[in-house]
């Protein structure tokens, strides 16, 4: 599903964030990325949804070069990854429905089938009777669940997580993981950047990088 | 499609109920731009009528020949007045003609001190139609003038005139790359002020980009959203004008309408407003495309 072949990614500043970097992910793959602040998993996970092009190498993304994708055809490999951030980046003045609506409303979904949707994916991460809420009336775990709801909600064939749990306590962080092993048993492959450790025992593959590299 | 539009509709005027303040501040800021443009275009206009009204004022002379007796000189009127393109034809007799001229000042009645009416011709001073406003249609007037027997001469000041076309050329010339520039001058005013607008919202539009917005569907609401503006703007601006031109414009017409040659004074033409009211159209329009640019990459 995601394959890296010999990529780097260098900033101005010869500031190099992945060197020669090579591994793939299956499909339905779980996945965790790990290392140090700095290690280039934020990197790594910005390139597989084109907020970034390598420098060099080869990405492939569900089959297609993501090193060679045209502008125009980005948001088109997007409608087919989610992805959750530690900010969760709600939108503050949009409810909980709305928010989660937009990644229905950016494929044309009729608007019917766009509540339907929204409806059930907000039921699937018990936040149901939440829907007309704004972000900031809810808790720390509820807006990430609103995240990981906006994520899942157009079944994407990829969900990217880039510290989902760093600003939740630990029963939180369960909640949040129960949700992607969940979404990952229905067979979408889920890569999850983090520090936290007690995650890494939950028995998934886990990637670790270090200076850009892939750590032994 | 339907559904689409509506979509972005339903965006558009919600986000303007949404930000009411920074709405009414593009509407104004493309009001104010288009009251200057509008007012340069009337100024122009003004402008041009009264170098017209000018023009016109040096009116059309014909020369009676000598050999044509009084008797036959209103018939020989008659005749002229008869031509296309003639307002009017007033009959100068000799004795007339001297008594103006004196009545110019001492300097003027010394000059002709002693002067017998008899040396002078007598004139068909021409007033020309309104419309009548060309040099070829002038010149191509005289050519015919001259050839009605009784007619010694004509003269229309063709330096004069020659030299008021040139004015009216480099007003209009001068007035099209005038009000070019005020119009980029407005067309970045708007775009700066719409991309206030929008960099308000660069965080949703981050995050419609990264659930996978095409630029246009990230564009639309804003390109219909800042038509709005527009559209408020261009008709607040060409209200504002209707006003003046309702309340100020007669008191002005009264005021310098002597001195400038008996011009009425027009700050609004329904011309002028619709131009006015497409063109804040159109700069609300490509002044949130312009605008949204910059922010379409997303920075999450």
């Amino acid at each position: 599903m995601i394959q890296f072949f010999h990529v780097y990614k260098t900033y101005p500043g010869d500031v190099q964030a992945l060197v020669d970097l090579t591994l793939e992910i299956d499909k339905g793959e779980f996945v965790f990325l790990t290392g140090p602040s700095g290690a280039g998993k934020s990197t790594l996970l910005r390139m597989v949804f084109c907020a970034e092009r390598p420098t060099r190498g080869q990405l492939l993304v569900g089959g297609r070069n993501v090193a060679r994708l045209a502008a125009n055809a980005v948001p088109y490999l997007r409608r087919n990854i989610g992805v959750v951030f530690q900010d969760f980046k709600l939108l503050q003045r949009r409810t909980v429905e709305e928010n989660v609506a937009l990644a229905l409303e950016v494929l044309g979904a009729p608007r019917r089938e766009v509540r339907r949707r929204t409806y059930a994916v907000l039921k699937q991460v018990g936040l149901a009777h939440k829907i007309h809420q704004y972000p900031p009336r809810l808790s720390g775990g509820e807006q990430q669940r609103v995240a990981v709801a906006r994520a899942l909600v157009n079944e994407p064939q990829i969900l990217l997580a880039d510290e989902p749990t760093g600003n939740l306590d630990h029963e939180r962080s369960s909640e949040i993981m129960n949700l992607l092993e969940a979404a990952s048993a229905r067979g979408t492959t889920i890569v999850v950047a983090t520090h936290d450790l007690r995650l890494l025992e939950r028995g998934q593959r886990v990637i670790r990088l270090d200076a850009g590299r892939l750590a032994a | 499609m339907l559904t689409r539009v509506t979509y972005f509709s339903g965006k558009a005027v919600g986000s303007i109920r949404e930000s009411p303040g920074i709405s009414a501040l593009c509407a104004a800021t493309v009001a104010t731009a288009l009251v200057v443009l509008g007012s340069y275009v009337m100024g122009l206009s003004n402008f041009e009528q009264l170098a017209l009204i000018w023009g016109r004022a040096a009116s059309v002379a014909a020369y009676v020949d000598d050999k044509v007796g009084e008797p036959s000189w209103e018939a020989l009127r008659i005749e002229v007045a008869r031509r296309q393109g003639i307002e009017g034809v007033a009959l100068i007799r000799p004795h007339e003609a001297l008594t103006r001229f004196k009545a110019r000042g001492s300097e003027a009645a010394a000059l002709v001190e002693g002067v017998s009416e008899d040396v002078l011709p007598a004139v068909l001073e021409i007033r020309l139609a309104p419309a009548f406003t060309d040099l070829a249609a002038i010149e191509r007037l005289a050519v015919e003038l001259r050839t009605i027997p009784g007619i010694a001469d004509v003269d229309y000041g063709r330096e004069e005139f020659v030299r008021l076309q040139g004015l009216i050329e480099i007003l209009r010339y001068g007035g099209l790359i005038g009000g070019l520039l005020i119009l980029l001058a407005t067309a970045f005013i708007v775009s700066n002020t719409i991309r206030l607008a929008v960099y308000a919202r660069r965080d949703e539009i981050g995050i419609q980009r990264l659930v996978g917005a095409t630029a246009w569907f990230v564009r639309a609401p804003f390109v219909i959203e800042g038509s709005l503006w527009g559209l408020a703007g261009g008709l607040g601006a060409a209200g504002l004008l209707w006003l003046v031109n309702t309340f100020v414009a007669p008191r002005l017409s009264v005021a310098v309408g002597d001195v400038l040659g008996g011009i009425e004074i027009r700050l609004f033409a329904p011309e002028v407003a619709i131009g006015i009211v497409v063109i804040g159209v159109v700069l609300g329009a490509a002044g949130s495309v312009l605008a949204v640019r910059r922010f379409l990459e997303v920075d999450l």
